[in-house]
């Protein structure tokens, strides 16, 4: 699994996730991925080369949506493939999550 | 000592055969011996070479000098000798005109009386010996002789006495002078006594007498003794004769042989010998031990005397060289001028060339004593040199020891201190600060022995976690397993519904469950769900979970109202974020009714009789455990006899291949329908989709639980 972060204009904070997002890559998704939603107020997760989400991963996500909502912050997924769409339309993800087609939605939806 | 200090040199070297200190030191050993060895030996060479060559010089200078010098002395010798024989030839040819001219004196006197006897007095004589100091003659007549006529003439011619006199005692080499008549007079002056008996003294017989009167000249005798027997004598005689030549006598004097060869052995320049042949060749006087007066065996030496005479008397005066028997002699002769005697001086070869000898024996004796000397020096150079080397040798070896020593110190430190980590003691307290490669060693050990320790600590304690963590899905396998439902052999006697349902869990992952259960006598409850987290606690969620599920459902409720009350109670206290996707459905087995509700789980599919298997609509709702507030919603429809509901995890759809290819949805739906389901029994269904879920993943690990209920009903 690759975690990028590069910061936008407006406070927004993209992580872009690369590979898959399984029992062996999540404690340490967790770890970074909380890190970045507790130190910014806009978090975009873009999931363009995201390939695969499992319930463990599903629950990573579970965890930084609970955190975010704590912290009173916004976050977004974007650019989801059709595989970890199905995932989340399925397990009702979609409507913990706000999920945009593009990274541009994602942000113009934050601003 | 050094025996002892080389015994236990050798023995520290072989303790450390093969330390790097004793290579180190061997080699720092070897390499200074060879190279002192090779410089001792050239210097002793050298100063070896220098010394023969000087030695063989001298030689060669002694025998070259003995050489010249022999021929120097040869050539001196050869000299010297003809000098003595000359000298000696001169001095004799002296004597001779001396004597001669004695004899002429007294032929004068003579003479004189003869012509005129008147003009003379008597004179007196004696008929007796007397002083040879005096001037009165001794007169003896022939035998022939008349005394009485002649007694006239014995006084007047008695005058001659003074002139004998003058003679006889001229020098201490002439022992007689005399004059004999012809008419028998013999005058005799002698220093030396004769003897009254010869008184007839028979001298006309005698050879000086007949000789001189025959050969009417001067004439010089043999050596013999005098006829009174008491000296070698040599005769000196000439005749005398009247004024009308008329033979008077014969004038005479006799010299000492032996107070001859005194006058002529004087000091010589050369310590040789000398003889004096007649001209008959007999010898005169020699100062040899051929002497006639020394009493030996002369016999040898007279033809020794006679070979020498016979090889110089017919050559020129000069010197030669000669072998006589077995002497080697150097012989010098000059032949006097009047060619009555011959000298001869000779030396011995080796006396005459005694000092070039000594001279090369000198040269010998010096250039040895050099030569010995160049040798006590070699020896002195090669003792020095030996000492020198031992002495450098010990220096090098304790030089090298100490340098050795020092050089692997460190190592030997850094060995003991690595030893100390093979040993198990992690520690490495080698201070080693040589500026050097085994300080970058040291260095290197010393992070190693930390980044062991770190590494170790590590492996404690991941391996602790990881015991820890097997126990703990061990744990949760055994709990995920015991709340599955055993009691499907229950309802087999049951001829409105069949139910089967199988669960292959994954290596320490879990988290998928089922069950089923009747709720009252015509409604069967089932549900599959998957817990998202790992464990022990997903494990006593899922207890939690099925306890909630039973406990809730009570007859009447729909499957969203219990699962809307089971979300509440599971999101109380859910700081682990667990959730749970599920399926929950009830079945009424006398209607077929079945109503459920799926909380984000994968959609089962539903299997029409003979119509085959097609998803199963449903209303989404959010998985369990997520939000309180979720109202979870029910869908109803209704199934015929034969009709089947597929219940699954995603551990089946997900099932994937090494290189991640899931096994998918479609597949699922193709198998299932591709054969005839209605006449294979649930345990034949799930069988067949297992096996081909094996088949398409082909040995990859199996990564999430793979559960499958499935129910069949019957009107």
């Amino acid at each position: 699994m690759k975690l990028e972060t590069k910061m936008l204009p407006g406070d927004i904070t993209v992580v872009s996730l690369g590979g898959e997002l399984d029992y062996n890559s999540s404690e340490e998704a967790r770890q970074q991925l909380m890190e970045v939603v507790e130190n910014n107020k806009n978090v975009v997760i873009d999931m363009k080369n995201c390939t695969y989400v499992s319930s463990s991963g599903l629950r990573v996500l579970l965890l930084l949506g609970k955190r975010s909502r704590q912290l009173g912050e916004n976050i977004a997924l974007a650019n989801l493939t059709d595989d970890v769409k199905d995932v989340m339309d399925m397990t009702g993800f979609g409507t913990i999550f706000n999920c945009y087609d593009s990274l541009d939605n994602a942000t113009a939806a934050m601003a | 000592m050094y025996i002892d200090f080389i015994g236990k040199a050798v023995a520290e070297l072989k303790k450390k055969k093969s330390s790097i200190e004793s290579k180190v030191l061997a080699l720092i050993t070897r390499v200074s011996l060879v190279s002192l060895i090779i410089t001792a030996a050239v210097a002793y060479f050298g100063v070896y070479k220098v010394s023969s060559e000087f030695i063989h010089i001298y030689r060669d200078m002694s025998d070259h000098a003995a050489d010249n010098s022999r021929a120097a002395i040869e050539e001196l010798t050869a000299k010297e000798l003809l000098l003595v024989s000359t000298s000696k030839a001169e001095y004799i040819e002296e004597l001779f005109t001396k004597y001669e001219n004695y004899l002429d004196n007294t032929a004068v006197v003579i003479e004189e009386i003869n012509k005129s006897p008147e003009s003379f007095l008597p004179t007196g004589y004696s008929l007796s010996f007397e002083s040879k100091a005096g001037s009165v003659p001794y007169l003896l007549y022939s035998k022939d002789a008349d005394r009485d006529f002649l007694a006239n003439d014995a006084s007047i011619y008695a005058n001659v006495g003074k002139t004998l006199s003058r003679t006889a005692l001229s020098d201490n080499v002439v022992s007689d002078a005399y004059y004999a008549s012809e008419s028998g007079l013999f005058y005799v002056v002698s220093d030396k006594k004769f003897l009254e008996e010869n008184k007839s003294f028979d001298f006309k017989e005698r050879d000086w007498y007949t000789n001189a009167k025959k050969q009417g000249e001067f004439v010089v005798s043999e050596v013999h003794s005098d006829p009174f027997g008491r000296e070698e004598i040599i005769c000196f005689s000439k005749p005398v004769y009247a004024e009308n030549g008329d033979f008077l006598g014969v004038a005479g004097l006799n010299v000492r042989a032996d107070k001859l060869k005194k006058q002529l052995d004087s000091d010589d320049s050369l310590d040789c010998k000398f003889i004096i042949f007649s001209e008959e060749g007999k010898v005169v006087v020699a100062n040899t031990e051929w002497t006639r007066e020394k009493d030996v065996d002369l016999s040898e030496y007279i033809s020794e005397k006679m070979d020498i005479y016979d090889r110089i008397i017919h050559t020129e005066s000069g010197t030669k060289s000669l072998t006589i028997g077995d002497r080697h002699l150097y012989v010098a002769h000059t032949r006097l001028d009047s060619q009555r005697w011959i000298v001869a001086a000779y030396i011995n070869t080796e006396q005459a060339l005694s000092p070039s000898e000594q001279i090369k024996n000198d040269i010998i004796l010096l250039s040895r004593n050099a030569s010995d000397k160049v040798i006590k020096y070699v020896l002195f150079v090669t003792v020095f040199g030996l000492i020198a080397l031992v002495s450098l040798v010990i220096f090098t070896y304790a030089l090298g020891n100490t340098l050795s020593r020092k050089l692997t110190k460190p190592i030997i430190d850094l060995t003991e201190s690595v030893k100390n980590i093979t040993h198990g003691k992690l520690e490495f307290d080698c201070d080693i600060k040589t500026g050097d490669e085994i300080e970058d060693l040291a260095d290197a050990f010393r992070n190693m022995t930390e980044e062991l320790n770190e590494h170790i600590e590590r492996i404690k304690s991941e391996s602790k976690a990881k015991e820890h963590h097997i126990a703990e899905l061990d744990i949760a396998k055994k709990i995920q397993m015991s709340i599955l439902p055993n009691n499907a052999r229950d309802f087999d006697a049951n001829t409105e519904f069949e139910i089967s349902a199988s669960i292959t869990p994954a290596k320490g992952v879990g988290g998928d469950f089922y069950d089923y259960f009747m709720v009252d006598d015509d409604h069967l409850a089932m549900v599959i769900a998957d817990v998202s987290g790992k464990g022990v606690p997903a494990a006593l969620f899922m207890v939690i979970y099925k306890t909630l599920i039973n406990n809730r459902t009570k007859s009447g409720m729909t499957p969203g109202e219990i699962l809307t009350e089971v979300n509440r109670q599971l999101c109380i206290n859910n700081d682990a974020a667990m959730f749970v996707t599920a399926f929950f459905g009830i079945l009424n087995i006398k209607t077929g009714e079945f109503s459920y509700s799926n909380a984000g789980h994968t959609p089962p599919l539903i299997y029409r009789y003979k119509q085959g298997f097609d998803n199963l609509s449903i209303t989404k709702n959010l998985f369990l455990a997520g939000d309180e507030e979720t109202v979870y919603k029910t869908d109803t429809i209704t199934l015929n006899s034969g009709d089947m509901i597929f219940l699954y995890t995603d551990g089946v759809t997900e099932a994937a291949t090494k290189d991640k290819s899931q096994y998918g949805k479609k597949r699922l739906y193709d198998l299932l329908n591709s054969f005839s389901a209605e006449h294979m029994t649930l345990d034949e269904i799930i069988a067949s989709v297992t096996e081909d879920i094996y088949e398409f993943v082909y040995g990859a690990d199996q990564t999430d639980d793979i559960t499958m209920l499935i129910t069949r009903f019957f009107k």
